[in-house]
C-alpha cells in the first residue's frame, strides 16, 4: 500500500492505525506529517471523546473499548441452550464459531471481560435475549469442564484464563474465520 | 435476508458486494444489503456521537450514513475504497468530520496557547493540579453529564495525556489548543465535580 499523501488519506490511515490514540501515537503521526499536525490532533481528540462516550453508553451498540464486568447471572450458556431446545455445539455451528471457544466461554476459561460485543450480540439474537442478560451470564460462568474434574482428584484446577483473542488464534478455525472473530471487528 | 448470517460477514465484504452489483439486475438485493449496512452503521455511530449536539447528534449520524450510502452507490466515489478497506474506521472518520463541522457552526472559541494579555507562556502545571487516578475513575462514571470541554479533557487524561509536559510532548493543552492554565482549570473543575458527586467538601 502506498504512503498516504492527502490530508484525507493521512487521517483515514490514522483512524485505521489506532483505536484510541495515546500521546505517543499523536507525537509519531504529527512528526511524520507535520503539515497536517493540527488536523491529526483534532481528530485524535474527537476519537478519544467518541470512544469514551461509546464506553459510557448502555450496552446497545458496537464498541471497541472494553467495558467493566457485568453483574453476574448464575445460569450457564449450556442451560440457556438446553432451555431453548438446542446444544452449545449446534449454536456454535450456526454462528460459524469454533465449538471449543463457545465451550471455553461457558466454563469461564475465556476471561469474560474480553469476550467480544459481536459474540454477545449474536448470542443474544440467537437465544432471543438482551445483550445485557448475555453479558451477565458470561460474567458468571462457573461450569467446570468434565475432563478437568476427572483429571484432578481434589477438584478442578483451573489453568490461567485466556483472552478471547488468544482463544481465537489458538483455535482450529481457518484463517478467514479467525479474522471474522478477532476483537476490533466491531 | 438473514441479518444473523450477515452479522458473520465482514462489513467490508458487504460494501464491496454492493459496489460491484449491477444496477438493473440486483436492485432488490442491493437494497437489502444497504439497509443492513445502514443499521450496522447506526449501531456503531450512535453511541459515539455527543448527545449535547443539536438534535442529540442525530443529524451528524444521519449525514454520515447518507454519505456512506452515496460512496457505495456512486461509481468512482472517493470514499468507496475506504469502506471496502475498513468500514467502521471510515465511518468514524466521517463522523468526526460531521461533528467538527457542527462545532464550528456553533462558533466555539478556544484560548490560544500563549496568554494573550501577558504574552507569556504559562508555567508547567504542578503535579497536584492533575487528577488522581481515583478521581478520574469516579468522574468517568458521570462523563456524559460533563460539558464538552471537561468531558474531552477528562477523556484525554484517561488516555494518558496530561495538562503539560516538560519534554514538549502532546498534552491536553496542545491537543485542545488551549493554554496550560486553562487545562489545569478544567482539571480543578472536574475535581470539584467529583467532590460534589461524592458529597464531600473540596
Amino acid at each position: 500500500m502506498s504512503q498516504p499523501a492527502t490530508l484525507d488519506e493521512v487521517l483515514f490511515a490514522f483512524h485505521q492505525a489506532v483505536d484510541i490514540p495515546g500521546p505517543g501515537d499523536v507525537a509519531l503521526w504529527t512528526k511524520q506529517y507535520p503539515q497536517f499536525a493540527d488536523e491529526i490532533r483534532a481528530h485524535a481528540v474527537e476519537i478519544i471523546d467518541m470512544e469514551a462516550l461509546a464506553s459510557a453508553e448502555p450496552s446497545s451498540g458496537e464498541t471497541t473499548v472494553a467495558k467493566p464486568a457485568a453483574a453476574t447471572d448464575n445460569r450457564t450458556l449450556r442451560e440457556i441452550a438446553r432451555a431453548k431446545g438446542t446444544t452449545l455445539a449446534d449454536f456454535a455451528e450456526d454462528i460459524g464459531l469454533s465449538s471449543a471457544i463457545v465451550a471455553d466461554v461457558n466454563t469461564g476459561r475465556i476471561r469474560p471481560e474480553t469476550v467480544t460485543q459481536k459474540f454477545k450480540r449474536l448470542t443474544a439474537d440467537y437465544f432471543k435475549m438482551t445483550i445485557d442478560e448475555i453479558a451477565s451470564i458470561i460474567a458468571g460462568q462457573k461450569e467446570q469442564p468434565a475432563l478437568a474434574m476427572l483429571k484432578s482428584k481434589s477438584g478442578y484446577v483451573q489453568g490461567e484464563p485466556v483472552t478471547w483473542e488468544e482463544a481465537v488464534l489458538a483455535s482450529d478455525m481457518d484463517e478467514e474465520d479467525k479474522t471474522l472473530w478477532l476483537p476490533n471487528e466491531d | 435476508m438473514d441479518a444473523q448470517k450477515l452479522d458473520s460477514r465482514r462489513p467490508e465484504e458487504i460494501a464491496g458486494a454492493i459496489r460491484e452489483m449491477d444496477d438493473g439486475r440486483d436492485v432488490r438485493l442491493r437494497g437489502k444489503l444497504l439497509d443492513y449496512l445502514r443499521e450496522r452503521a447506526e449501531r456503531y455511530l450512535t453511541p459515539r456521537v455527543d448527545k449535547n449536539l443539536p438534535d442529540q447528534g442525530r443529524g451528524a449520524v444521519e449525514a454520515t450514513i447518507d454519505r456512506m450510502v452515496d460512496a457505495l452507490l456512486i461509481e468512482g466515489a472517493a470514499d468507496g475504497p475506504g469502506y471496502e478497506a475498513n468500514f467502521l474506521k471510515k465511518l468514524r472518520q466521517r463522523l468526526v468530520d460531521q461533528v467538527r463541522k457542527l462545532r464550528i457552526e456553533q462558533d466555539r472559541l478556544d484560548q490560544p496557547a500563549v496568554d494573550p494579555e501577558t504574552g507569556e507562556v504559562p508555567e508547567p502545571s504542578h503535579p497536584s493540579d492533575e487528577l488522581t487516578p481515583e478521581e478520574a475513575a469516579i468522574a468517568a462514571g458521570f462523563l456524559t453529564t460533563l460539558s464538552e470541554r471537561h468531558r474531552k479533557a477528562l477523556s484525554l487524561y484517561r488516555a494518558g495525556y496530561r495538562c503539560s509536559d516538560a519534554e514538549g510532548g502532546e498534552t491536553i493543552a496542545s491537543m485542545m489548543s488551549v493554554s496550560v492554565r486553562t487545562a489545569e482549570q478544567w482539571m480543578r473543575d472536574i475535581r470539584k465535580a467529583v467532590a460534589k458527586h461524592l458529597d464531600l467538601k473540596p
